[in-house]
């Protein structure tokens, strides 16, 4: 491919990539040591470990599940406003009005199949015994991101506002009034007084605090729209960031030592 | 009787067998495929050189069978397209058999004309390959078994040609109402439980590709069938609910892969052999290998993704209102298990205190087994313990309950069989009693002692024997040998994890049983 070659000389190609095309087995090397998005991976890898039928590729399913939510994410929140007054008509113009509606498709199947291969990713890291050491402390890494996936589907799930989505968060968000301790029908409610007076009221418990409302109302809406926009997101790109640098840390794919 | 059969039911199921059919003309040539490369082309030193059938010819019978698959679902704009793609496959199929002719004939030539044996072979053994490597049953009779996948494909042809052309195959009701009346909560949490235990003991005979080649075309057929049925076509193809019935497929598959590995690893173990892991200890380099393999993973995903958003829209129901709650209220799929043990625990139980115990003990799971053996590789006899805790806690508890909660859990929280409609006005009887009722009222025919200390005696003394009294036994008796190698805490903190985790299959036991509500009933603490 000569035209190729020659573009891979101008001083525009030399200064985006610092490496020859990677033909020869110097340049592979050396495509993996100097491009930033590829640096994650090592320069070579065991090759059983890479087999699909060992990892079922469901770590790197999910990792770039999350990549598509993100994307798809941030053009969702081009059209949708958090607020009772627009969030429902948002949606559903997004499917009727905006160009190419399927945007919120995406993101819900995506969503959906996150949590699948999140959880698959698991059963394969635990029935091929890789949590084992060096690796426990990146199990616990992933049980947090497993969680946090979770929890970024289920605040999710009420942006619509639709009757499904009211009421799977209602069902949901009413566990939390039964924390021990901390909600207002747990057990153990009334234990936390002051002067007498009960701390724990159905204005001041656990639920109240996730709803910011004694119901699913607009401080819900809002609440759950900035966890699942910025708060979930940061915390679960920050984790993955460590769970990436520990199987690195921890010698790479696992395989039999 | 309402509409099991309308046209666009007898299309959509048109279009399923022609996609079942076109997997199981997959099979067969991947079982063509293997004949020729790993057993007998090779061995029988056969080179291109005589009639070999033409090259276009197979890729294009894979062409048109994706061009079938293609029109399928367009059919909505091209009409008639059902019937093309029916026609596409029918021509593909007539190409694939003269193909497989050409190549038998010319298989059969070489054969005659060469005395040549090459040892080496073509391609990496498969794990079919590895099975009689290690004593685990004869090698596969791949001709057999091509003819039998063909066999199953023109058979789903022909049940796809029926629905093309009206006809209405469906299942019988006396079917429908055998499985209704036998599926319940009971059964179905049991029936689970029992599967997952034969696996675990006939894994052997499991991890042939023959059994899952068998199983899976039952699953195809009884899911085929069953979707002639409205109540569970309503159910199952609510848009929410589709990926569950991929997951359901996820898991099986890989449920089965892993315990195939896992038993020709232990197989090779035993004979002293290297595990299918330390088979290829060479490294390569990440450029391409792996990169490539990245990149095609992510063009295939975007690709099923896209088809996915396109094919079924996202679920947008009427705008909330908070005064008319639906019933039944569930919360999103992927905590319907836990929706499901609040049949038998209360909230701060079911959905607080368990799910942080799930967090807590999948974190605690590398700190509790000490075993060294089994990393890096499949296994079952390195780890039976482990293996069968984890897929007990994973399929049962986690995957089978998400199952039931979301297909068989109807209005008012109600069991229905997955023929049945959902009545909302179906009453089913609660007589759950308190242990304390079983005991002072019906077994020592007095009243309850009103001091509640005193009447919830009987659940006290039972959960701190469950507890406290059992775990100091099970301490000094299957766990002694770990205590003794992995430290007291460890053992104290396993023993106590695995009974709260039995806790709720054991408590399901007790409902079912003796229709069991509370253990221990104190107002705002109920057990």
């Amino acid at each position: 491919m000569p035209i190729l070659e020659r573009l891979a000389k101008t001083q525009a190609w030399k200064s985006l990539f610092r490496h020859p095309m990677p033909t020869d087995r110097r340049s592979r090397v050396q495509v993996m040591l100097s491009n930033f998005f590829l640096h994650v991976h090592p320069v070579s890898v065991r090759k059983q470990g890479i087999a699909l039928s060992y990892t079922w590729c469901m770590g790197g399913a999910t990792f770039f599940l999350f990549l598509v939510e993100v994307v798809t994410g941030v053009l969702l929140m081009f059209y949708y406003r958090p607020t009772l007054e627009h969030a429902y008509n948002d949606v559903l113009a997004l499917r009727d009005v905006t160009t190419l509606g399927v945007l919120r498709e995406l993101h819900r199947w995506a969503a959906h199949a996150m949590v699948i291969a999140v959880w698959l990713h698991m059963y394969r890291v635990f029935l091929t015994g890789s949590y084992k050491p060096p690796r426990e402390f990146n199990w616990v890494i992933g049980v947090m991101l497993l969680v946090l996936t979770l929890l970024l589907s289920f605040t999710g799930y009420l942006l619509p506002w639709d009757q499904l989505a009211v009421w799977a968060i209602t069902v949901g968000s009413n566990m939390a009034s039964a924390t021990p301790g901390l909600g207002v029908e747990g057990p153990g409610s009334g234990f936390l007084t002051l002067n007498g007076v009960k701390l724990i009221t159905p204005t001041s418990d656990a639920r109240y605090a996730m709803l910011g409302g004694a119901s699913v109302g607009e401080a819900a809406l809002n609440r759950f729209y900035v966890l699942h926009c910025v708060a979930i997101p940061l915390a679960a790109s920050l984790l993955i960031m460590v769970h990436f640098w520990r199987v690195r840390k921890d010698g790479g794919i696992s395989g039999p030592l | 009787m309402h509409e099991d059969a309308n046209p666009d039911v007898l299309a959509g199921l048109a279009w399923y067998y022609l996609l079942a059919s076109t997997l199981n003309a997959a099979a067969a040539c991947r079982f063509a495929y293997h004949e020729m490369v790993s057993e007998g082309a090779s061995r029988e030193g056969c080179s291109p050189r005589t009639r070999r059938p033409p090259a276009w010819l197979a890729p294009t019978s894979i062409a048109l069978y994706a061009l079938a698959l293609g029109a399928a679902p367009l059919r909505g704009l091209l009409p008639g397209g059902l019937t093309l793609a029916y026609g596409l496959v029918a021509l593909a199929n007539g190409l694939l058999a003269l193909a497989a002719g050409a190549d038998s004939a010319h298989f059969a030539e070489v054969r005659a004309s060469s005395g040549v044996h090459a040892d080496e072979r073509e391609g990496r053994p498969t794990l079919d390959d590895h099975i009689p490597a290690v004593g685990l049953g004869g090698p596969i009779n791949r001709t057999l078994w091509s003819l039998v996948a063909a066999v199953i494909a023109v058979v789903y042809l022909a049940i796809g040609l029926t629905y093309l052309f009206n006809g209405t195959l469906v299942l019988p009701g006396f079917v429908r109402a055998a499985v209704d009346s036998a599926a319940g909560p009971t059964s179905f949490f049991l029936g689970a439980t029992l599967l997952l235990a034969g696996l675990f003991a006939f894994r052997r005979a499991f991890a042939s590709g023959l059994v899952a080649f068998g199983i899976a075309n039952g699953a195809i057929l009884a899911f085929g069938l069953s979707l002639t049925d409205a109540d569970f076509r309503e159910i199952v193809a609510r848009p929410d609910n589709v990926p569950i019935v991929g997951m359901i497929v996820l898991v099986a598959a890989f449920t089965w892969l892993a315990l195939r590995r896992a038993v020709i690893n232990d197989a090779r173990r035993e004979a002293g052999l290297p595990v299918l892991e330390e088979l290829e200890p060479d490294k390569v380099l990440t450029w391409p290998d792996l990169v490539y393999v990245e990149l095609i993973c992510m063009v295939a995903l975007t690709l099923f993704l896209i088809a996915w958003a396109v094919a079924l829209p996202a679920p947008l129901e009427q705008p909330a209102r908070a005064t008319e709650a639906p019933n039944p209220s569930k919360a999103p799929w992927y905590f319907l298990g836990l929706q499901e043990m609040l049949v038998y625990f209360d909230p701060w139980l079911a959905g607080v205190a368990l799910p942080v115990l799930i967090i807590v003990g999948l974190c605690a799971i590398p700190y509790l087994d000490t075993n060294k053996d089994g990393a890096g590789y499949y296994t079952i006899a390195s780890r039976p313990f482990a293996y069968a805790v984890f897929q007990f806690g994973f399929l049962v508890l986690w995957i089978v309950l998400i199952v039931l909660g979301t297909f068989l859990r109807g209005p008012n929280w109600n069991f229905y069989g997955p023929y049945e409609r959902w009545d909302p006005h179906k009453v089913v009887p609660l007589n759950n009693v308190d242990l304390s009722d079983l005991v002072w009222v019906r077994a020592l025919g007095r009243a309850k002692p009103s001091w509640a200390l005193v009447r919830e005696l009987p659940g006290l003394t039972l959960l701190a024997l469950y507890l406290v009294a059992l775990p100091t036994l099970l301490l000094r008796t299957a766990f002694k040998d770990y205590a003794a190698r992995s430290g007291r805490t460890r053992a104290v903190v396993t023993v106590v994890l695995l009974l709260l985790m039995a806790g709720l299959p054991l408590k399901m036991i007790l409902r079912w049983t003796l229709n069991l509500k509370y253990l221990i009933a104190v107002p705002g603490f109920n057990i």
